[in-house]
């Protein structure tokens, strides 16, 4: 198995589900993992909610699909969505090549910031994908 | 990785594709490789130049002796007796209700070496690479394919030598998840997925490998009358209309009503569309045909359309 030895942003907010979330005021921009995408491979599918859909933290709010598998995507924290990205939908592959990049999945408003505690920071979710892969 | 039956089966080559660095999975009991770089490459290098994968998990039955034809005209459902020596042919293990046991091949084995070149479904017995081995011009990719069978103290080097040859000419080693997007552009079926000892050959669709006028065999009087009354249901590819893809076990509703379900489904990374095969009920299973697969509560539209998805540009 692969332990998805890739970087983590130290700015970014991580979940166990393996999205991350980057918060600039009160917008938060979504995507999967260097491990999330790795352990997929190749990436020919997303499905996402539309602009103005409200998304609840914990919950599945679309799928990824690789080659030979389908993954949930589970919100990091709770809003309203207010951009999904569009480009994905001809060139899905962008989250394998650029997954903190190019390979964002959607950007939310906010609805509470307090949700933000409960995600784990770069170090921990380092710590939790090696717990996990052994 | 241990599985509920234990530890993981192993082939000849397993160490080694631990240590090129694939990804390992339980593949039925055995530890395969699903992929070693990226499926969409395995497959793309396939299509365009070519790949090699590890087939050795499955087993071979040798027949031999004076009745050796009797015996397997009698377990299968196609016509040995029309194999030369060097011949080989694709049929089925058939149950006495015109099912499968399982699909396979059969090699006539020919005493004498030759030297012609191999055409397609025939095979030569000779050395590879200073091994002795049995090499057929078949395969399971819809591409000009070859199946080489090697003692198992000899594949590990025979497996490195031919990656190390084919390399510069774009060979790459092969896992399951490319054999498997490959197999099914070109509607080659999975044991398992698309056919078992519920399903008929005549309902695969597999007409060509039943020879009822050679005499009596397992499962040919159930076959006979299926043929007269036309089968109940008929295994048909489909593409998707609407967004997504298609996976093992989704429901196929015709018409509002459920009829089945999806035995192989995936994105076809050469025809570039989500596709997949499905039993429907003869009188819905013509081509155009619009239907629709849940996908994940969702009700997604596809139409049957003519199969192979994929065919070889000659």
């Amino acid at each position: 198995m692969s332990k998805g030895n890739g970087i983590y942003p130290e700015d970014l907010k991580y979940t166990k589900e393996h999205e991350w979330l980057a918060v600039n005021g009160g917008v938060g921009t979504v995507g999967i993992t260097h491990y999330a995408q790795s352990e997929l491979g190749d990436i020919v599918y997303v499905e996402l909610p539309a602009a103005g859909s409200p998304v609840v933290a914990g919950e599945e709010f679309g799928t990824v699909e690789s080659v030979k598998a389908v993954s949930e995507i589970f919100a990091p924290v709770s809003g309203e969505v207010l951009e999904v990205n569009t480009a994905l939908a001809t060139s899905p592959e962008t989250i394998n090549k650029d997954p903190y990049g190019d390979g964002w999945l959607l950007k939310l408003k906010l609805a509470d910031s307090k949700e933000l505690d409960a995600l784990m920071t770069a170090a921990e979710y380092r710590k939790y994908i090696e717990e996990e892969a052994n | 990785m241990p599985s509920a039956a234990g530890p993981l089966k192993t082939t000849a080559l397993t160490r080694l594709f631990r240590d090129m660095g694939a990804r390992m999975v339980d593949f039925a009991g055995w530890e395969l490789p699903v992929q070693f770089s990226s499926v969409l490459e395995e497959h793309q290098a396939v299509r365009t130049a070519a790949g090699l994968f590890d087939v050795s998990h499955m087993g071979e039955v040798e027949v031999r002796g004076r009745a050796a034809l009797e015996v397997v005209q009698k377990l299968t459902s196609n016509d040995v007796s029309r194999l030369g020596p060097g011949q080989a042919q694709y049929t089925a293990l058939t149950t006495d209700k015109g099912t499968f046991v399982d699909d396979i091949i059969v090699y006539r084995r020919d005493e004498d070496d030759f030297l012609a070149p191999i055409r397609s479904f025939h095979f030569i017995e000779t050395a590879v690479g200073g091994t002795k081995c049995i090499v057929a011009r078949t395969g399971y990719t819809g591409e000009d394919g070859f199946e080489i069978y090697a003692p198992p103290g000899d594949a590990l080097d025979l497996f490195s030598a031919l990656v190390r040859e084919g390399s510069p000419h774009g060979l790459l080693p092969c896992g399951l998840g490319a054999r498997d997007t490959l197999r099914l552009e070109a509607r080659l079926l999975l044991y398992g997925n698309d056919l078992d000892e519920t399903t008929t050959v005549l309902e695969a669709g597999l007409d060509s490998i039943v020879k009822l006028g050679k005499g009596p065999f397992i499962g040919s009087e159930a076959l006979t009358r299926e043929k007269e009354r036309g089968p109940l249901r008929r295994l048909m590819g489909f593409e998707m209309i609407d967004a997504g893809i298609p996976r093992h076990g989704y429901p196929i509703r015709v018409e509002g009503a459920e009829t089945g379900a999806v035995t192989s489904g995936t994105f076809g990374p050469t025809v570039k569309k989500s596709i997949g095969l499905a039993y429907f009920p003869s009188r819905a299973a013509g081509v155009g045909t619009r239907f629709s697969v849940g996908i994940r509560g969702r009700d997604a539209q596809a139409v049957i359309v003519p199969t192979p998805f994929y065919r070889r540009a000659h």
